[in-house]
């Protein structure tokens, strides 16, 4: 226990006190004046969790009636070559909004990279469906006005679950938000009343999103005592690796004194 | 640009000659953590495929080297967050024993289901004051290879991984935000957490199981 003045402890053991006497007559064994328990709170960034997790919970319902057997059927029935025309035709169609989010975080490159991409793609790649520019070295960078807000250093805002979509914050809503309203092919899509087709799009890159998933999340749900919290903690580590680009956060791990057995 | 050194640089310094020899920030040789990644990594997948009969005897063997590659007791700390200190010497003991029996059942799982898939190690770099971090492919039939990276740690001589990350999402970091989640849904009790290892340790124990 740290050294604290008289009468800051005195005032914490009738802090504690009040709170177990609170606890008693809630009738339950928190401790809401447990100072780890109110930082484990903060870190969760979860204010909404009940909610989250009643969300989550259906979205789960939904993903075993009907995402994740249209996706283990799309696997058997189209081949692999077909399966990653889809995916390069999907990536491809969201080059423009990846361009101007580039541009928008000031990232030049990214933004030239992702234009080439797009030019060779859409013409020697067939329409997007072959990801030559991958094979001339050229790798995918998918920008979203998300993580544009996050480069201008807004916060990510407490942790949400949206239904069908999944796991966001109030940020990533935001920028969904706007990337549809931007995206070239939606705008084209909307004003020809091309609607189905706009469905269509989500559909598919759903359903192709969640067919590359398949052992991944049978795996999850199989190792995580809380799914919910390993999926939490999942998105957001994905999401601050999407903003830095792929650079590592620089963290160092802490050293502890662990009590080792003698090394062999 | 001639940089001076920071006052923090020389604090460290002398606070490293004050600290016992383990617990002093050594960097990490990154080349050597690499071979170790390399020759480790390939036993272990020997050892699942030739062990492949599965069984006790393998489960023990696998659980050996695992935990000459990897510092449990260092991950178990990790994992529990700041909940550590709120445990006592009793719960922190009981909760390393199982979370290193369960940590085991689920990478010996791992393992098996990559036996006969190939893993390269395809760099190393230093990371931080005191890590190494190898990159590995883990090739997998119809589908692109993938990144693996090991936080390797060199402690009292001895290299062994401290974390395990894809894309940059790590696995510590993960495990200890779930495990923090589970001890704030049973009131911030450290105990909810053993007792839902110890659940796990007996249905995996349990005859037929």
């Amino acid at each position: 226990m740290v050294d604290l003045p008289v009468a800051v402890r005195r005032i914490a053991a009738r802090a504690v006190g009040l709170a177990a006497l609170a606890g008693i007559l809630a009738g339950c064994a928190a401790m809401p004046n447990d100072p780890q328990v109110a930082a484990a709170r903060v870190d969760a960034n979860d204010p909404i969790e009940p909610f989250n997790r009643w969300i989550f919970d259906i979205n789960e319902g939904f993903d075993l009636l009907l995402l994740k057997p249209v996706a283990v059927i799309y696997r058997e029935v189209v081949p692999d070559p077909l399966r990653d025309n889809v995916r390069n035709f999907l990536t491809n169609l969201r080059a423009p909004v990846s361009v101007a989010n580039d541009v928008l975080q000031g990232d030049i490159k990214g933004a030239g990279d992702t234009a080439a991409r797009f030019l060779v793609n859409s013409t020697l790649g067939f329409a997007g469906l072959a990801d030559v520019a991958s094979e001339i070295g050229k790798p995918p960078q998918d920008e979203d006005f998300g993580q544009t807000l996050a480069v201008w250093g807004a916060g990510e805002g407490p942790y949400l679950v949206l239904p069908f979509y999944g796991p966001s914050n109030v940020r990533d809503v935001a920028g969904f938000v706007v990337d549809g309203f931007a995206d070239p092919v939606s705008i084209y899509l909307r004003n020809n009343d091309r609607n189905a087709l706009i469905y269509a799009r989500i559909g598919v890159n759903a359903v192709d999103a969640r067919s590359r998933l398949i052992e991944v999340i049978d795996d999850l749900k199989v190792t995580s005592i809380d799914y919910y919290a390993t999926v939490r903690s999942l998105y957001r580590q994905r999401r601050n690796d999407q903003i830095r680009d792929g650079v590592g956060t620089g963290d160092e791990f802490p050293v502890f004194e662990t009590n080792r057995p003698a090394t062999r | 640009m001639r940089r001076p050194v920071s006052r923090r640089l020389v604090l460290g310094a002398a606070g490293a000659l004050l600290l016992p020899r383990t617990l002093a920030a050594q960097s990490t040789s990154a080349t050597e953590a690499g071979a170790f990644i390399e020759a480790l990594g390939g036993e272990a997948l020997t050892l699942i495929a030739t062990d492949r009969l599965a069984g006790r005897a393998s489960t023990e063997r696998f659980r050996t080297l695992f935990n000459r590659i990897v510092d449990v007791p260092y991950v178990a700390r990790f994992a529990l967050g700041r909940f550590w200190n709120a445990a006592n010497a009793a719960q922190q003991a009981e909760y390393v024993g199982l979370f290193e029996a369960w940590v085991v059942s689920i990478y010996a799982d791992r393992f098996r289901s990559y036996a006969g898939e190939r893993f390269a190690v395809v760099g190393a770099r230093a990371d931080g004051a005191r890590d190494a971090i190898v990159a590995t492919d883990i090739e997998r039939p119809g589908g692109p290879a993938v990144r693996v990276e090991w936080r390797v740690r060199s402690q009292g001589g001895a290299l062994q991984v401290i974390d395990v990350a894809i894309g940059n999402i790590s696995m510590a970091r993960t495990q200890r935000e779930e495990f923090e989640s589970v001890i704030l849904r049973g009131g911030g009790r450290v105990e909810t957490l053993i007792e839902d290892l110890r659940r796990r340790s007996r249905l995996a124990t349990a005859p037929g199981g």
